[in-house]
């Protein structure tokens, strides 16, 4: 028998984060080159001049094609996750206080959630922020002789301390995707689109209760007609 | 071990250039790249004006910001003083030209590198004098060791109560009846290097270091835990 799937995400929903989360790993792995000095090294001056090419070419699809993307592709469901982002509850904060718990394989309970969980709506938070702020930096860095020596010179410090929180962020963010035994099947999400339905209850109940009221009322409307 | 200085005397020069041009020649630089400039200045409101020029060059700080932040140590700080560029091992970041408090570094588009006053070192290693010393026709560089108290450089610093650039190994004659004022400001690291060196370099590791850790961690109890059963 196979399992019940429900959709959690589109197709343009799903190039929106790859586009993104490509863009910005290989990012991390040549800009993280100049960071660690060890790295560097290992890298040489040969490696690290073709890094900065991969690096700057890069910059284009990080900025500019994940919000073509979503605004293009899918501004209504794009408008309905920022709006969740921003929306914080009582659960939201529970939910956050409780997880370390659950990200270390301990036994808790999470409040109920929606499409996004409190986790990863600050995730989201995150990744909107810091991506603003490295793509700002970032051009200034990339348009230095335009622009006045001052900006460049503390442009420098944030680009370096966004990537280094971001590059924090992203580790914890594969590992839940990836290895976490509980909220491994999301990754699921992310490339087929579908999630099991079993995962969606358990994981989002919100949501997935909207959801199923949702086709039900489809299915009372096609009766009726 | 030599510790390698210079002397500017600003009463002396006369503003030509050949400095500028000279330098440029030696180091068959680019029109655009100049290791060392001559600065014109006015102070005063008419009738009581008064002018004159002060060179410019990099500063061989005693604890020079754009080595600290060269990510591939090209750029460093050799034991006589000198502060080169590897230039094989440059990538062109320009981290250095932002970190540098005077401004004494110049970008080469041709090349992707950065450029800068080099001392002229390996002239000076075998006994010759940099070229912006060479053709000075007033004679208002010197160039030599301030650890040798004989040197012409001593000497010349004691006898015209030259002053010196503190944290750096440039000295200057100040020009009479002109405060100090139109020379470069005794070294301070800038603001923005210490806190991307000092603070966010150290701290964002840590938060990379931390996250790596927990990820860890977490993977090795569910390990633990799940090691039972398959579900």
């Amino acid at each position: 028998m196979t399992e019940e799937r429900v959709e959690r995400f589109n197709l343009a929903e799903r190039l929106g984060h790859w586009s993104h989360g490509i863009s910005f790993v290989v990012l991390l792995l040549t800009g993280s080159a100049l960071v660690f000095r060890g790295y560097a090294s290992l890298i040489g001056p040969e490696g690290l001049r073709l890094f900065r090419s991969i690096h700057h070419v890069m910059a284009y699809p990080f900025t500019f094609l994940t919000v073509i993307i979503l605004l293009f592709g899918t501004p209504r469901s794009t408008w309905q996750w920022l709006k969740e982002c921003l929306t914080w509850g009582q659960d939201d904060f529970r939910f956050i206080a409780a997880f370390p718990r659950e990200f270390f394989g301990l036994k808790v309970q999470l409040p109920e959630q929606g499409k996004f969980n409190a986790g990863e709506k600050l995730n989201s938070l995150l990744t909107i922020t810091g991506s603003i702020l490295m793509a700002a930096t970032g051009w200034i860095l990339l348009l230095r002789d335009s622009v006045a020596p001052a900006l460049v010179a503390w442009a420098l410090p944030l680009h370096s301390a966004g990537a280094l929180v971001m590059g924090g962020v992203i580790l914890g963010h594969i590992y839940l995707a990836l290895g976490h035994p509980n909220s491994r099947e999301s990754i699921n999400g992310m490339l087929s689109g579908k999630v099991a339905a079993r995962f969606a209850r358990e994981h989002h109940g919100r949501w997935y209760r909207e959801l199923k009221a949702g086709e039900d009322l489809r299915k009372e409307q096609q009766k009726i007609a | 071990m030599a510790k390698f200085g210079m002397l500017v005397d600003l009463t002396r020069c006369v503003g030509c250039h050949g400095c500028t041009v000279a330098c440029q020649a030696r180091w068959d630089l680019l029109p655009q790249v100049q290791f060392t400039k001559v600065h014109r200045y006015e102070m005063g409101t008419f009738p009581k004006v008064k002018g004159g020029v002060v060179t410019t060059q990099c500063m061989h700080c005693d604890d020079p910001p754009c080595a600290r932040v060269c990510p591939t140590g090209a750029t460093r700080k050799r034991a006589d003083g000198i502060v080169v560029v590897h230039e094989q091992e440059c990538i062109g970041c320009r981290y250095c030209q932002s970190a540098c408090p005077y401004d004494a570094r110049s970008f080469n588009p041709e090349r992707n590198i950065v450029q800068k006053c080099y001392f002229c070192y390996d002239f000076v290693e075998n006994g010759q004098k940099p070229a912006c010393v060479d053709t000075c026709m007033a004679a208002a560089r010197i160039f030599g060791d301030l650890e040798d108290k004989g040197s012409e450089l001593s000497r010349a610093i004691t006898a015209k109560k030259a002053v010196q650039i503190k944290g750096t190994s440039i000295f200057y004659v100040p020009p009479r009846n002109l405060d100090t004022s139109v020379l470069p400001p005794d070294f301070q690291e800038p603001g923005a290097v210490r806190i991307w060196q000092d603070i966010v370099h150290p701290g964002g590791k840590t938060i990379m270091g931390l996250a790596a850790g927990a990820v860890i961690a977490g993977l090795v109890i569910n390990n633990i835990k799940g090691g039972g059963n398959n579900d």
